[in-house]
C-alpha cells in the first residue's frame, strides 16, 4: 500500500493551517488516539528522517533515532505548548537531540570495536578533524575528480566533510528556513553560539575548499 | 580586501546567513543592507552564503530515509509493551494497597480474638497463604505461557489482529480459539483490554476468513485486521 501524506486529511481539519493541523494532530495523540499517531508518523517522518541523516549518515541509525523520537511524541505530546514557539521548533529539537544521541551510542560502540579489533570506521562517523581529512584524502576521494564536479557537486562534497554539528546548523538555516532564535531553541544553543557556529561552518568549509585548489570565493562566478 | 575590520562587520557577518533566508527583523535586514554596501568583505561572504543555500535546497530532494508500514508497526509494538508494563505497574500498586488493608482489618481484631480465630479454625494460615501466594492478574507474562509461546517470536510479515474477549471467556476457550485458528498472543491487554494476535499465514482469503470466524464466535467482542502492519 502506497500512503500519500496529502490525503489523509480530516474532513474536520480541512481548511486549517499546517501549524493548526499538526497541533490538532498533537492533541489528538496526546489522547492516545493511535490513528493520530499513525498520520503524524508518515506526514512528519520524512523531514524530521532526513534532517537526523545529516547528523547519522545511515538510514539503519536514523531508523533507531525515529523509534525513540516517535516514542517521545506518544508520551509527550500534551506537553507541546503553542505559546513558547512553533511546533516544528519543538519537533526538530526532539529530532536533534534524540539523533545526536544515537550518534552519540554509535560513536562509543565504534570506539569500544576499533579499541578491540583496532578496526577505524570507515564510515567516519567521527567527525574531529583527524578523520574528516583522512576521509576526503581517501582512495575514494582523489582530489582530481572534484574540479571536474559541477559547483553543487562541490559544495555537497565540502558539506559532507563537515562536522556534524555544523551541517546541523547549516541545514536549519539554508534548508528549514529557522532564525536564529529558532536554531538556537532547537539545538538548545545560546544564540551567540548559533551565529558563531554558522560562521565556522562556513569558514571550515572555505577550507576545506581551498586545500583542493578551489576558491570558495569565485565559486560561480564570485560576487557582484 | 584591506579596508580595517570594524565590530560592525564582525556583528553584520554574523547575520548574513539570516539575510539570505529573509528571516531577519527589518531594523536588523536595513543595517544589514547598509554595511552590504561599503562593506566587499561581506560581499564576498554573502556569495558563498548564497551557494550554500542553493546547494542545501539540492541535497535535501535526496530522500534517503522514508518512513515504512514495518517501522510503525514496530514502533506501536514498543508502545503496547510500554502500555503492558505500565499496567502492570498500576495492578500491582492496588494489588499492595489491598494487602495492606487486609493486614490492618486483622490489626483492628482484639488480640484474644484473633488468636482464638487462629487456632480455631487454622483459618489465618490459610488466608495468610492466600495472601502471600495471591498470582497478579496481567502482572505475570507467563499467564500467556499457556496460551501461546513463553515468548512469542514477533514477525512483522505475518498479519496481526486486535481483538478484544467478552468478560466471562475462560482460558480454555481463548486456547481453543486459538488452536482452531493457528494464532498466537503477542501482547496485551491494552488499557482497553485490547489483545494483538499474530496469525500463521499470509494469504488474505484465509485471514479475511479467520477474521469472519472470530467476529461469529460467542465470546469475542471484536476483532479487527492491523492495518499496517503488512503494508510493505
Ligand atoms: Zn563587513
Amino acid at each position: 500500500m502506497v500512503r500519500d501524506p496529502g490525503q489523509r486529511k480530516d474532513s474536520i481539519t480541512a481548511g486549517l493551517s499546517n501549524e493548526e493541523l499538526g497541533i490538532t494532530l498533537l492533541q489528538r495523540i496526546a489522547a492516545k488516539d493511535k490513528q493520530a499517531f499513525e498520520q503524524f508518523y508518515f506526514d512528519y517522518t520524512p523531514r524530521i528522517g532526513n534532517f537526523m541523516m545529516k547528523i547519522l549518515k545511515s538510514p539503519e541509525l536514523v531508523d533507531e533515532a525515529i523509534n525513540d523520537f516517535m516514542m517521545v511524541i506518544w508520551q509527550n505530546a500534551g506537553h507541546f505548548d503553542a505559546d513558547q514557539g512553533k511546533l516544528s521548533t519543538w519537533l526538530f529539537g526532539i529530532a536533534h537531540n534524540k539523533a545526536l544521541k544515537v550518534w552519540e551510542r554509535q560513536r562509543r560502540y565504534n570506539r569500544e570495536e576499533s579499541s578491540d579489533q583496532t578496526v577505524l570506521d570507515a564510515a567516519g562517523n567521527d567527525w574531529d578533524d583527524e578523520s574528516a581529512e583522512e576521509t576526503a584524502t581517501g582512495p575514494d576521494n582523489p582530489e582530481r575528480t572534484v574540479l571536474g564536479w559541477e559547483l553543487g557537486d562541490i559544495l555537497v562534497w565540502a558539506m559532507a566533510r563537515l562536522s556534524p554539528e555544523h551541517q546541523v546548523v547549516l541545514d536549519l538555516v539554508f534548508n528549514q528556513h529557522y532564525n536564529y532564535e529558532e536554531v538556537a531553541a532547537i539545538t538548545d544553543c545560546p544564540v551567540n553560539t548559533v551565529k558563531t557556529r554558522v560562521f565556522h561552518a562556513r569558514k571550515k568549509l572555505a577550507e576545506i575548499l581551498k586545500k583542493r585548489g578551489i576558491n570558495p570565493y569565485e565559486l560561480n562566478g564570485g560576487p557582484t | 580586501m584591506s579596508q580595517p575590520i570594524t565590530p560592525e562587520h564582525d556583528e553584520i557577518a554574523e547575520l548574513l546567513p539570516w539575510y539570505i533566508t529573509d528571516t531577519l527583523n527589518s531594523p536588523e535586514k536595513s543595517r544589514v543592507s547598509r554595511h552590504l554596501e561599503t562593506c566587499p568583505l561581506c560581499r564576498q561572504e554573502l556569495h558563498l552564503y548564497r551557494q550554500l543555500e542553493t546547494t542545501n535546497q539540492v541535497s535535501v530532494a535526496d530522500g534517503s530515509w522514508k518512513p515504512s508500514a514495518g517501522q510503525f508497526a514496530a514502533i506501536m509494538q514498543g508502545i503496547d509493551e510500554l502500555e503492558l508494563k505500565e499496567q502492570a505497574k498500576t495492578v500491582l500498586k492496588k494489588e499492595n494497597q489491598n494487602r495492606a488493608n487486609r493486614w490492618n482489618w486483622f490489626k483492628t481484631i482484639p488480640k484474644p480474638v484473633f488468636w482464638f480465630m487462629a487456632l480455631e479454625t487454622g483459618a489465618l494460615a490459610t488466608l495468610m497463604m492466600v495472601l502471600v501466594s495471591q498470582p497478579l492478574p496481567y502482572l505475570a507474562q507467563p499467564g500467556f505461557e499457556t496460551l501461546s509461546n513463553a515468548s512469542p517470536a514477533v514477525n512483522h510479515d505475518l498479519p496481526r489482529l486486535h481483538i478484544v474477549f467478552s468478560h466471562d471467556i475462560t482460558e480454555q476457550e481463548i486456547r481453543a480459539l486459538l488452536l482452531k485458528s493457528g494464532a498466537q498472543l503477542i501482547s496485551g491487554p491494552s488499557t482497553l483490554g485490547v489483545y494483538t494476535l499474530q496469525l500463521a499465514v499470509q494469504d488474505k482469503n484465509t485471514v479475511q476468513q479467520t477474521v469472519t470466524e472470530l467476529r461469529t464466535a460467542p465470546k469475542i467482542k471484536f476483532v479487527e485486521e492491523i492495518q499496517g502492519a503488512l503494508t510493505q
